[in-house]
């Protein structure tokens, strides 16, 4: 436990300041002493949770998050292939920004869904309603996760869900980006599943939703 | 209510660190102005003399104690060249960045502001509102800050990367926006702006760590901030910034606009007299307001940073939502009347207006 926690102290420190190749090797030693992925996967997972608490309470910022995020996902991108890993019965999971020409959030939360093995189709940014429904229906997904930088496009998130309930599409709903972080109660408002604070609270609901009846 | 002062008697005394006759009231209507009109946004923004009037009737129905030339931020990208996607019931968004790569930066160049219909039309309006109320209410103009504007050239992405990893480009971006910055600021001062609203949301820790953007951002604040003939109020638009506050005082900014996220009575404490605060109501959460949730909200935040002056009240954005209720509008400029008053008897105490 003590290894671990040094560990992820080290991968902390090297994602922080943006060691790309410090960063990297922390990982590779802790595949190399475990031969499992799964090991690594949990360094990385707990690492990038304490950089979201610590941007939710101001220690970290979000270029920090962003790039740790986008860090992992070039690692991860890079050792998977060697570990063969991919998670069984992932669900469906797509991606996208409603409306907003602005795909930071996007990319942290894609990049953290990846690095934890899951399937995700990225739909990308400025879409319509009704392209995100399309897509949606398209792709068979099974949870649908809408980023937003804008308030009217956070609550045209409403009509995605109208429209899913009139076609009795049952892909869950988890919306995230600026206007949530405003407002704590406006995902129920726009009739959301759930509000994905950060990007490692989405992979928790991810996996609650999933499972749930 | 007793008012004895005009609204720039009362936000210079605030500004100051006295107290005026009452709080000031700073609402800060930009894209509001379409919905008090029920035109669309695009619309409304291209008939300045119909911003002019609205900017006039808002100040007057609400008693704000400011005037506001600020369209949206997307218009400074427009006037490099940039795409705005307008909505009709939000604020113009930057489209497709700027730029397609960083390497195309050193092909830039500045964009003269007469060549840019917007600012020129931001131009008129501010001579407009300068016409009808002369000195007796301040005419705030906007500027983006040179270190924030490439979220909206670049896209966010693009530009840590620029900010991370390619110093020299960064450094030519930098020289090419702080230039059109101060341009920009100057040009608005001269055309009878009181005041430049300097929009930095990028200096905030929400967004970039202290320790970059005091090597990277700060340095090039100060120096645009010095070549800005008029006084300047430094806006995080909902960032926190009570890191970086001793940072932004020193960069002699008269104001810094404070988030929702900041500890209110920590930051007066730390401000003292050195800097007026502007801040910070939720314009997000403003649109869900009850009316005994807007007193009390108003309330508190009086309660915590009015006190002794150097306080204005607005929200913590810099801009009122087009979202928001009248009827909220309405009871915050009632609370500030009735619990604003100064001294401030019966507010700093135990007692709880709502």
């Amino acid at each position: 436990m003590e290894q671990q926690a040094q560990q992820i102290q080290a991968f902390l420190v090297g994602l922080l300041s943006m060691d790309r190749i410090g960063s990297e090797q922390v990982l590779r030693e802790v595949a190399a002493q475990r031969q499992s992925f799964s090991d690594v996967e949990q360094v990385i997972t707990e690492t990038l949770g304490l950089i979201g608490e610590g941007w939710e309470v101001g220690d970290y910022s979000l270029s920090q998050v962003y790039m740790s995020g986008v860090i992992c996902e070039e690692i991860v991108g890079r050792m998977l292939p060697e570990f063969r890993m991919v998670r069984k019965n992932s669900p469906k999971i797509g991606i996208g920004v409603l409306i907003d020409h602005h795909a930071l959030g996007k990319r942290i939360v894609k990049a953290v869904v990846q690095a934890e093995g899951f399937e995700i189709f990225d739909f990308g940014y400025g879409l319509s309603v009704d392209e995100m429904v399309e897509k949606t229906m398209a792709y068979r997904i099974d949870v649908l996760l809408v980023s937003t930088l804008m308030l009217p496009s956070a609550l045209k998130i409403k009509e995605i869900r109208q429209q899913f309930e009139a076609r009795g599409i049952t892909t869950r709903l988890i919306v995230g980006g600026a206007p949530f972080r405003f407002d704590n109660s406006l995902w129920q408002q726009v009739g959301a599943d759930a509000d994905g604070k950060n990007a490692t609270a989405v992979i928790e609901i991810i996996e609650r939703l999933v499972t749930a009846p | 209510m007793k008012n004895d002062m005009t609204s720039m008697e009362r936000v210079l005394a605030a500004l100051s660190h006295q107290e005026p006759d009452r709080v000031p009231l700073m609402l800060l209507f930009s894209l509001y102005g379409a919905r008090e009109r029920q035109i669309s946004v695009k619309d409304y923004f291209s008939d300045a003399e119909l911003v002019i009037k609205t900017q006039l009737l808002l100040q007057e129905k609400y008693r704000s104690d400011c005037l506001y030339s600020f369209a949206y931020a997307a218009l400074e990208t427009e006037a490099w060249g940039g795409e705005v996607v307008f909505v009709d019931d939000g604020p113009p968004n930057s489209g497709e960045p700027l730029l397609d790569r960083l390497d195309d930066i050193p092909g830039l160049t500045l964009p003269e502001l007469a060549d840019s219909p917007g600012l020129l039309r931001i131009l008129d309006i501010t001579q407009g509102l300068k016409q009808a109320v002369g000195d007796s209410i301040p005419i705030i103009g906007v500027v983006m800050s040179p270190f924030s504007l490439p979220v909206m050239q670049l896209g966010f992405e693009p530009y840590l990367e620029l900010l991370y990893f390619r110093p020299e480009l960064f450094a030519r971006l930098m020289a090419l926006n702080s230039a059109f910055c101060v341009n920009w600021a100057n040009a608005q001062l001269a055309a009878g702006a009181t005041a430049i609203c300097y929009f930095n949301p990028l200096a905030s820790p929400t967004i970039i760590e202290k320790a970059t953007y005091l090597k990277t951002g700060y340095p090039l604040d100060c120096q645009t901030l010095a070549k800005i003939k008029g006084p300047t109020a430094t806006h995080l638009a909902s960032g926190i910034t009570l890191p970086v506050l001793d940072e932004i005082i020193a960069s002699k900014t008269a104001m810094i606009g404070f988030s929702q996220g900041d500890d209110v009575a920590l930051l007066k404490a730390r401000a003292g007299n050195r800097i007026a605060l502007l801040g910070n109501l939720n314009g997000i959460e403003m649109i869900n307001w009850t009316t005994a949730k807007a007193r009390e909200k108003v309330t508190s935040l009086i309660r915590q940073a009015a006190p002794g002056g150097g306080f204005l009240l607005s929200d913590s954005h810099g801009e009122i939502p087009y979202q928001v209720p009248p009827q909220v509008l309405s009871t915050i400029t009632e609370t500030v009347a009735e619990w604003g008053q100064y001294p401030l008897n019966g507010i700093g105490g135990d007692q709880d207006a709502s």
